[in-house]
């Protein structure tokens, strides 16, 4: 009795052993291949979608670069999913990490969804599209330059930043040029040559207009390539020379982090102010990337397969394509909240629009548009439009998700 | 004489800041107040960035070392 009171003891001392969870095992599977600024997209979405009785899924995920899911998906034949995966799990906390599966498909998995953080058309060595594959484009993603807490800078112009990212250690910059100190390669880091972060900046950084010896490539763009975004966090974050540090970001990744990290507001081409993406240091409302006074910034683009009929070759697929992109109202929740929750920006809710990585802006109204749902469903948001519902009208607009909206 | 004067100090009022970026000029409450000569109806990609605004900003004027002869930028490496 002595002999099993003390197994017994041991046994309830000793740490629990992580249970293996097979891939094949997940109910309902939508396999991912998504880029890390969209991670935390897919954890909150995947979290409603696995609560859900209305249509339980199981987001089965793989972060990579932008440009390596686009070749992966246009392949032919696409390329499989044979990595260990993340998957969302019913009640996951989308603030934690998410948990690993084995992956236990023979030969591998189909990519049902794939995602590109940009332009795919800047992924020039990705293949051409095959026709019988998909590609929409989904909520806006904004990218931003951040410096440790410890710097004293604000700003930086796209002049400045041409000079920083294209010369590095010989940009000019030093003790004379005290409003630009970044001259140092060794403090300036940024992301490989497959992710959107990095390419979203190269596009934006060449020079309008201008011709090939002032357009950034990826191998031009100096700095050091982190593998992920919170290892630029962790750099710049613990620099020893926070005066010379700066790094690339995804807007997002910085909203996770305000206090740790200092945000630059971006003065490009042809601008005469630097702004941030939000209203303020410190809002949410990404305001300024809304309106095109912040223009670094791209959309995201979800690609699924289609079967010959040129019909979603799996409708789970499509099904989470059209949450993301705001079309697809059945879950307990609106999906647009967690789009605008991670600090994406529905299409809805933009003022303006680009048809190309890094190009010039245009005036866009969308319709419908969100505009009011949007701002009061930020972070510490509100909305000045009048609201509405089925008693109460609006006088002007049309009356959706409780606001007057403008179309 | 009056003329040049005021129309000086509107110039030096469409400027914005000078040099100093270390402590931002931000943006006020009043649409296009502070801003520099802002566009009220924007049309173009260049309009849109300088579009009348709310919204803070900073006002930055760096100093670019290494500029071709013409003040344009260098060609990239």
């Amino acid at each position: 009795m002595r002999a099993l009171l003390v197994v017994t003891a041991l046994a309830a001392a000793m740490p629990l052993r992580a249970q293996t969870v097979n891939c094949s095992s997940l109910p309902h599977p939508v396999w991912l291949e998504i880029g890390d600024t969209q991670e935390q997209l897919i954890k909150t979405l995947g979290a409603h979608l696995a609560s859900s009785t209305a249509h339980p899924l199981t987001l089965v995920y793989h972060t990579n670069g932008s440009c390596t899911n686009v070749a992966d998906a246009y392949a032919q034949p696409p390329n499989k999913l044979t990595v260990t995966m993340n998957y969302v799990p019913a009640g996951f906390n989308p603030a934690t990490a998410s948990p690993t599966c084995v992956n236990d498909i023979a030969g591998g998995h189909v990519i049902d969804v794939a995602n590109s953080a940009l332009f795919v058309s800047s992924c020039t060595s990705a293949p051409p599209k095959p026709a019988n594959v998909s590609v929409v484009q989904g909520p806006i993603q904004a990218y931003t330059l951040v410096v440790p807490n410890g710097s004293s800078q604000t700003a930086i112009t796209a002049e400045e930043a041409y000079m920083v990212f294209g010369f590095g250690n010989n940009d000019g910059f030093g003790p004379a040029t005290p409003l630009s100190p970044w001259n140092d390669t060794a403090f300036m880091f940024t992301r490989p040559s497959t992710k959107s972060t990095l390419l979203t900046w190269v596009a934006s950084l060449s020079v309008p207009g201008s011709d090939a010896a002032h357009t950034f490539t990826p191998a031009k763009f100096l700095g050091t390539p982190e593998p992920a975004s919170t290892d630029v966090v962790s750099h710049v974050t613990t620099s020893t020379s926070p005066e010379k540090t700066i790094g690339l970001l995804g807007a997002e990744v910085f909203d996770a982090n305000p206090t740790a990290l200092k945000e630059l507001a971006f003065q490009w081409w042809g601008q005469t102010h630097a702004y941030y993406p939000d209203s303020t240091l410190g809002a949410h409302d990404k305001k300024n990337l809304r309106d095109g006074h912040y223009a670094i910034w791209s959309p995201t683009f979800w690609i699924e397969n289609l079967d010959a009929q040129g019909a979603p070759a799996n409708p789970d697929a499509d099904f989470v394509i059209q949450l993301i992109l705001g079309q697809q109202q059945t879950l307990e929740t609106n999906p647009l909240l967690d789009v605008v929750s991670v600090g994406l920006v529905p299409s809805c809710a933009m003022a303006v629009n680009r048809t190309v990585e890094g190009g010039p802006l245009s005036v866009f109204n969308p319709a419908p548009s969100c505009s009011c749902f949007y701002e009061a469903n930020v972070p510490g948001g509100h909305s000045a439009c009048a609201t509405c519902s089925a008693t109460t009208p609006c006088q002007s607009g049309t009356c959706r998700a409780g606001f007057c909206e403008a179309r | 004489m009056k003329a040049a004067i005021v129309a000086l100090v509107l110039a030096c009022a469409a400027c914005g800041s000078s040099n100093d970026t270390t402590a931002p000029d931000s943006g006020t409450p009043d649409a296009g107040v502070g801003q520099a000569a802002c566009v009220a109806n924007p049309v173009t990609s260049t309009d849109i960035l300088n579009a009348c605004t709310d919204a803070g900003f900073v006002d930055k004027k760096p100093v670019i070392p290494n500029l071709l002869p013409d003040g344009g930028l260098p060609p990239l490496q």
